[in-house]
């Protein structure tokens, strides 16, 4: 292979394809590296939600241009991804609840956002047959869906090798540095050059970064998911709830996946992860509560993936701090696979056009170096 | 709380040790941490001691003596040991199932009853033993079709003999056990099917002296070959391209002896080859596993100790490698000893004086594994080419064209062959499936197996109701690190 390139992106997963399908269409020689063979970790083992409901407000001009770019996603990667439009509800289970989705609807509307709207007790039996009887209402957003996290995974890397990008997998990154106006990215066994460096490293995105000069605060978390055998099918859309953690769906082929950010063990430099299960019992308690059929189902499969999570859960896009040339896309945790078609359009617009098309300010990675900051119950409503 | 003070791990009011598994390796773990005043939770899952290859030995002898003679001294051998667990104070709970292992800190996850539990331990010992490798040929997955060894639980177990003309197939010490004991016990055999050939026996033969040392091994082999021979079972050795025959349910074996193909009609068809570690918690718990390729088969890597990658995690018996029943007791001893030592309740030349005695028998026991795994080498032929419509993972129904498909299309993992054909996403977890595809990729890429790997095991490693999980039971509070 020969290692130098016009980009070099770190991370192979959703967010760095992604980049990488944009920056190759433009007639760029771009090299994917990854640790691993890409994509194991947030890309492939998250809940695969396609959802804006109840995103944070700076994310969703970005999730509105990426939910346009899911109905479409087959012309986009050459393949569906498993993507459907299920709709997705933010369930309210009492008055206080129903207030707060009264209050989120006032401020979408003041923003100019009409993806939500609050359904009541009877339209949300319509939507959810077998949801508990004591549930007042909902919030619903009719085009939010869900893909297969491992298909979209595959489609991204496919589709970026198919426009010309390189993947070098197994390649840890284990130095960077600059000669001569060109980034030299040292693995283990080989060099790797280009003027151009994008960072999408995941929840190891801030070791990427410090490499490079910059200083982003970021922690490692592993968020569980728990999936049943195939069972008749008694939901179409994805269900959350507003005060309890929970992401709750059922896929085509019957089978049931249980997520809701319960985090698991985890070790960020062996990659290794571990459910916890003192903590996945709250998880199946809500799940019961909320949906009584599924008292006797049955979990046959656990696990988590380790994401990147900023202290204001809001992923880092843009330009590096120390250096131009460097970019950054990462740190997305649980809200990242929505993300992946517009963001990996707005990275290779971003480097060759000098500006992004949608407004990506509030994730500068100086913002964690401003003296404001932000309100963490703002913050709280992407979660 | 009463008793003992904390800092004290051995006297752990709760468990200083859980054992997993109540077959030789466990009762004798078990037994021998008891004796020095260790607290010891024995977990498993069936409803009495014994394990497999004891399976329900005390009542047995108590209700069915016929059969109780029937299964041999091997098997009676069970009971001393059940007696000796049972006269200790070691904590037996029956019926609990283990599905999940934390390394850090270390916590046992078990069910019993329907009720879920959490047990915080000291050291851990898993005695998981063995399983039936699984046997993909073409027609394995029709109904009738079924593995020896769980025939002979059924024999163990409840008396039941299968009805009907039975045909057995494949290699390994128990299959010639099996179809002597069914034989012996009414059984309608039609006939034996040897995958080993003579050409096998003649490359084993070289190894014979070493194994004569273990001679109680081979005298018993042949003893039971002269049994079936006399009883007039057709023995049939060689056999080549087995398939499964039937419409909708089994009905008959074919193969190819030498140049001609043989037909057994038959209502039920028992196959074994062999019995391989079950690694599915080990490998839950991400220990670090080795291959193993006199036998083609994972086993975790362990001190000689029997002390895994993880530090206070230890494996007895068959799931640490395939050394039967008398090797197996041994070891559990052997792992106690290292433990109990280092709870600081012996010293370590007290340890050392106490174990000399296993290691010693247990060497002596070794010597004819050699001989065994040169005769009874696992059937590559089998495993490594399987034909494209034979079912490789019988829970998600994934062929091995399926998964040779997937592999051409970049899926260089298992894995990745778990997530685009869900092979091994199951309920089994894997366990049926995961050492034929590792074998088939390592085929197709031509990359050695223990670079290809194996898949990551995800707890729960047995279904749990969700309604269990919400009503989990956290027993205790965490015990002393083992450090």
């Amino acid at each position: 292979m020969n290692n130098k390139a016009d980009v070099i992106i770190v991370g192979a997963g959703l967010h760095g394809s992604s980049a990488a399908i944009h920056i190759a269409a433009r007639g760029r020689r771009v090299i994917v590296l990854d640790k691993g063979v890409g994509g194991r970790h947030s890309s492939a083992s998250n809940a695969g939600g396609v959802r804006r409901l109840w995103r944070h407000p700076d994310e969703l001009p970005l999730a509105c241009e990426a939910a346009s770019m899911w109905n479409h996603i087959e012309e986009i990667v050459g393949d569906n991804c498993g993507y459907r439009q299920s709709g997705h509800l933010k369930i309210a289970e009492n008055k206080t609840d129903i207030a707060k989705l009264e209050d989120r609807l006032t401020t979408m509307k003041q923003l100019g956002f009409d993806h939500e709207e609050l359904i009541d007790r009877d339209e949300l039996r319509k939507w959810a047959p077998e949801v508990a009887s004591h549930c007042a209402g909902a919030l619903l957003c009719r085009e939010d869906g869900f893909a297969s996290p491992f298909r979209t995974t595959s489609a991204f890397q496919n589709k970026a090798v198919s426009n010309g990008a390189e993947l070098a997998l197994n390649q840890a990154v284990a130095g960077i540095d600059k000669k001569a106006g060109s980034w030299i990215i040292q693995t283990q066994d080989h060099l790797f050059e280009a003027p151009i460096l994008l960072n999408c490293a995941g929840a190891w995105g801030d070791k990427i970064a410090e490499m490079i000069g910059d200083t982003v605060p970021l922690s490692a978390v592993a968020p569980t998911m728990m999936v049943t055998p195939p069972m008749p099918r008694f939901l179409e859309p994805v269900v959350g709830a507003v005060s309890r953690k929970l992401s709750f769906k059922q896929a085509p082929n019957g089978i049931v996946l249980i997520g809701g950010g319960y985090r698991g063990k985890l070790d960020r430099d062996t990659g290794f992860t571990q459910v916890d299960y003192s903590a996945l019992k709250l998880s199946a308690q809500t799940v019961i509560d909320l949906f009584p059929i599924m008292k006797n189902a049955q979990v046959v499969r656990a696990w988590s993936g380790i994401e990147g999570q900023t202290p204001d859960s809001l992923p880092v896009i843009g330009q590096g701090l120390s250096d131009a040339n460097a970019y950054h896309a990462f740190g997305f945790s649980s809200h990242g696979f929505q993300l992946a078609p517009v963001v990996g359009k707005l990275m290779a617009e971003l480097i060759y056009d000098g500006a992004s098309s949608l407004p990506i300010e509030p994730f500068s990675p100086a913002r964690f170096h401003d003296v404001e900051i932000r309100n963490p119950e703002t913050a709280q409503l992407s979660a | 709380m009463t008793g003992p003070r904390a800092g004290n791990p051995a006297k752990n009011p709760d468990a200083a040790i859980v054992v997993i598994g109540s077959g030789p390796a466990g009762m004798a773990a078990s037994h021998a941490a008891a004796e020095y005043g260790v607290s010891v939770v024995l977990l498993d899952e069936q409803p009495a001691l014994g394990g497999q290859i004891y399976r329900n030995v005390e009542m047995t002898k108590r209700e069915r003596p016929d059969d109780y003679d029937l299964l041999g001294v091997d098997y009676q051998e069970g009971r001393h040991l059940a007696d000796r667990v049972k006269a200790s104070a070691v904590r037996y709970i029956c019926g609990a199932t283990v599905w999940n292992i934390e390394t850090d800190p270390l916590a046992v996850y078990y069910s019993v009853n329907g009720q879920a539990r959490k047990l915080a331990p000291t050291a851990v010992i898993i005695a998981t033993g063995a399983m039936e490798r699984s046997v993909p040929i073409p027609g394995w997955t029709l109904p009738g079709v079924m593995g020896a060894g769980a025939a002979q639980v059924m024999l163990k177990s409840s008396g039941m003999i299968p009805e009907g003309r039975v045909a057995i197939a494949g290699a390994g010490p128990l299959l010639l056990l099996v179809a002597d004991q069914l034989s012996r016990a009414g059984c309608n055999l039609v006939g034996v099917a040897e995958t080993t050939s003579y050409a096998d026996y003649i490359r084993a033969a070289p190894l014979l002296p070493r194994a004569m040392r273990a001679s109680s091994y081979l005298k018993k082999g042949l003893g039971l070959r002269f049994s079936l021979m006399r009883r007039g079972v057709r023995l049939l050795s060689g056999a080549k391209n087995m398939r499964a025959e039937g419409d909708r349910k089994f009905e008959r074996l074919v193969f190819n002896c030498g140049r001609r193909e043989v037909a057994l009609d038959a209502d039920l068809l028992l196959m074994h080859e062999g019995v391989v570690p079950n690694v599915q918690l080990s490998r839950q718990m991400g220990l670090e596993h080795e291959w193993y390729d006199r036998q083609d088969y994972w086993r975790p890597v362990l001190s000689k100790w029997g002390e895994t990658s993880r530090k206070g995690v230890f494996v007895a018996g068959d799931g640490g490698g395939i050394d039967g029943a008398t090797v197996a007791a041994h070891n559990g001893t052997i792992a106690s000893l290292k433990i109990v030592q280092h709870l600081g309740c012996i010293s370590e030349s007290e340890r050392n004086r106490r174990a000399e005695k296993s290691f010693r028998e247990k060497k002596k026991h070794e010597q004819v594994r050699p001989m065994l795994d040169t005769l009874f080498g696992p059937p590559r032929y089998a495993f490594q080419s399987p034909a494209r419509e034979t079912i490789i993972c019988r829970c998600s129904e994934v062929t091995a064209g399926e998964i040779s498909d997937a592999i051409a299309a970049g899926c260089h993992t298992p894995d990745s062959l778990k997530s685009k054909c869900r092979s091994g996403m199951g309920a089994c977890q894997g366990r049926m499936c995961g050492l034929s595809v590792s074998t088939i990729i390592s085929r197709a890429l031509e990359m050695p197996i223990d670079q290809v790997g194996y898949y990551n095991i995800r707890s729960p490693i047995i279904p749990l109701p969700l309604c269990e999980l919400a009503a989990l039971e956290e027993e205790g509070t965490p015990s002393s690190a083992y450090e």
